[in-house]
């Protein structure tokens, strides 16, 4: 049995974040480790969230990045094979309470997700339904998570749609989401999550499937949200250009534990663990190549056994 | 410089229904030298897929040429066009959808000299396995089935298979997208090298410019089916001159957080290229910044 508990050479806390960390976290994760029947998917790892704190979970696929996200959703358990089976996740939500998201009943968790935790994912078109109008989902998560009538749900509507950008929001509202481009309806997804002003915002890959001008956009809506709310961001990607844009703290998973994690700055500048400096080593940098005018080699920084 | 493929005032559109038309690529006209990389770079529905279907005559341009190694290729019907394709092969963005399932690799690597009657059956097994070694793969992982493999070695077994007639160019459509950065980098660094060993040239198809900057010779930026500026990598990325190319530049995101930069909020979106029948967006017309750099004038 490898129910590997506190006994653990990961490098987590360095100490508070250097950027919206000097407030204690609203989230803290301890020794997490989550299994699919003999398959250990997370193993050991630890990590806080502050309010306004963007943290980067990075890694391959398969690295275990995704199932962290669900097991804070307690979502991992949805599928029969999916168990939490060590750790603690506190979570303060808005009224101050502290809950173990672990252990919490699926009473009150079903309280949690959706209105204190939100998610957005890569694809939005699997996050809407396509036989109503993005007008009238936006308008369902208003009406049962706060309890609006459906004529304040209409105007909430409108200044949610404001609120992520979304030009002609009047028309926009009537419109199904075929109707919408890829970043629209990221924009639709986004202001959904964040109807309810939640604490802690869930961003799986959320511009994986965007162009770069569209990612762009997005990225900026999202630092400018999550400062609005006071709320902290957990951000999923595989794409380290995402995470110098917009982390604060980075963690490094690799096969289901959580190798580095640190200040942004030092994750790029000055990482510490072979497996990091591989991993940027085989990211190019836009701008690297300045000055040659031929293509050139990765230089892959070689790990040693681990 | 010998050029391979040579593309000239290429227009391809498609009809949807009520009378409006796609406007997918429109006159496009660009060459790819041998031993060289040049790269399509643009954002979804710009037509630099659609230019690199052409290319490979799986579809027939409206109008325009298409030449593949001084021959014109735009009007040859499947069964002339066959000699030619062994010129001209192609890589694709899902490993996991380009190779049949139910076949062992060795017999897909070996396949393209089966169906051309390049070689005798024993001089393809033997060819086949020298493949498998220049890509990095073993001889030995002849005999097993496309699911026994990761992505970055699937992405190795097109790649042989794509090499396995000597082919002067290499159409990779968005090649290295779906795979995890270290395994991107090794597969970039194999197509890197083996340019240098066999003077291939590649159309190199791509939305992720820092993967661009790293491959590519010269660079070729589409918008709206159009190509608004050309040229050697180096004057494109150091010296962008187009409003767009500027645009997709600063969106870019560099992996480097000591270069993070504060941007405005927009929400532009990139028009359509939908246009009623008997319309269509204005063509540009490219001028000459020396050094075959191109930048459509706005």
């Amino acid at each position: 049995m490898n129910t590997a508990t506190t006994s653990s050479t990961v490098v987590n806390e360095q100490g508070p974040a250097l950027v919206g960390g000097d407030e204690s976290p609203i989230l803290s994760v301890k020794n997490l480790s989550v299994r699919f029947q003999d398959n250990i998917a997370v193993n050991d790892v630890s990590f806080d969230v502050s309010p306004r704190e963007v943290l980067a979970i990075v890694g391959e696929s398969g690295s275990g990045k995704s199932v962290t996200s669900l097991a804070i959703m307690r979502l991992v358990e949805l599928s029969s094979s999916g168990k939490v089976t060590d750790g603690t996740m506190k979570f303060v939500r808005a009224s101050g309470d502290i809950v173990d998201l672990r252990t919490a009943p699926e009473t009150q968790m079903r309280t949690i997700r959706g209105n204190d935790i939100s998610m957005i994912f890569q694809e939005p078109l699997t996050s809407l339904n396509p036989v109503y109008s993005v007008g009238n989902q936006l308008a369902e998560v208003l009406r049962v998570h706060k309890g609006m009538s459906r004529r304040e749900a209409k105007k909430g509507v409108i200044e949610l749609m404001e609120r992520v950008r979304i030009p002609e929001p009047t028309r926009r509202a009537r419109q199904y989401p075929h109707q919408m481009s890829g970043g629209m309806r990221q924009r639709v997804v986004i202001a959904m999550a964040l109807a309810c002003q939640p604490r802690i915002l869930i961003a799986d890959e959320p511009t994986t499937a965007l162009d770069v001008t569209i990612q762009a956009q997005i990225l900026a809506l999202l630092r400018e949200l999550k400062n609005d709310l006071d709320a902290g961001i957990i951000f999923i990607t595989h794409d380290m250009g995402v995470v110098a844009e917009i982390a604060d703290r980075v963690l490094v998973m690799r096969k289901s534990e959580a190798i580095e994690t640190g200040p942004v700055e030092e994750i790029f500048h000055n990482p510490q663990r072979p497996y990091t400096r591989k991993l940027l080593s085989a990211v190019p940098k836009l701008g690297s190549m300045n000055g040659t005018d031929s293509p050139a080699l990765f230089h892959l920084d070689r790990e040693e056994a681990s | 410089m010998t050029k391979i493929l040579e593309v000239e005032h290429m227009v391809k559109g498609f009809s949807l229904s009520g009378g409006m038309r796609v406007h997918a690529v429109e006159d496009v006209t660009f060459h790819v030298d041998k031993a060289e990389t040049l790269a399509l770079v643009g954002e979804s529905g710009c037509g630099k897929t659609t230019v690199a279907n052409l290319a490979m005559r799986l579809q027939k341009p409206d109008s325009g040429t298409i030449s593949l190694l001084d021959t014109d290729i735009t009007e040859l019907g499947t069964r002339e066009l066959r000699a030619h394709r062994r010129h001209l092969q192609m890589i694709f963005q899902d490993p996991f959808a380009s190779l049949n399932p139910r076949k062992i690799v060795g017999k897909i690597v070996g396949d393209p000299m089966r169906l051309n009657r390049t070689a005798s059956n024993s001089d393809i097994d033997s060819r086949v396995a020298e493949l498998f070694e220049l890509v990095g793969l073993s001889a030995d992982d002849m005999r097993k089935y496309p699911h026994q493999f990761s992505g970055g070695q699937r992405q190795r077994i097109c790649i042989a298979r794509a090499l396995t007639l000597n082919p002067s160019l290499i159409v990779a459509d968005e090649a290295v997208s779906a795979l995890d950065v270290s395994v991107r980098a090794t597969v970039l660094n194999l197509m890197i090298e083996l340019q240098q060993e066999f003077d291939l040239s590649y159309l190199f198809v791509s939305h992720d410019l820092a993967v661009v900057e790293r491959i590519a010779h010269r660079v070729a930026v589409m918008y709206l089916g159009q190509i608004v500026e050309m040229g050697p990598r180096r004057q494109v990325f150091e010296n962008p001159q187009h409003s767009y190319t500027q645009r997709l530049m600063d969106a870019a995101p560099i992996a480097d957080p000591s270069q993070r930069r504060e941007r405005a909020l927009i929400s532009g979106e990139i028009p359509s290229p939908v246009w009623p029948e008997d319309e269509g967006p204005e063509r540009v017309t490219l001028r000459d910044l020396g050094d075959g750099h191109l930048v459509a004038v706005e």
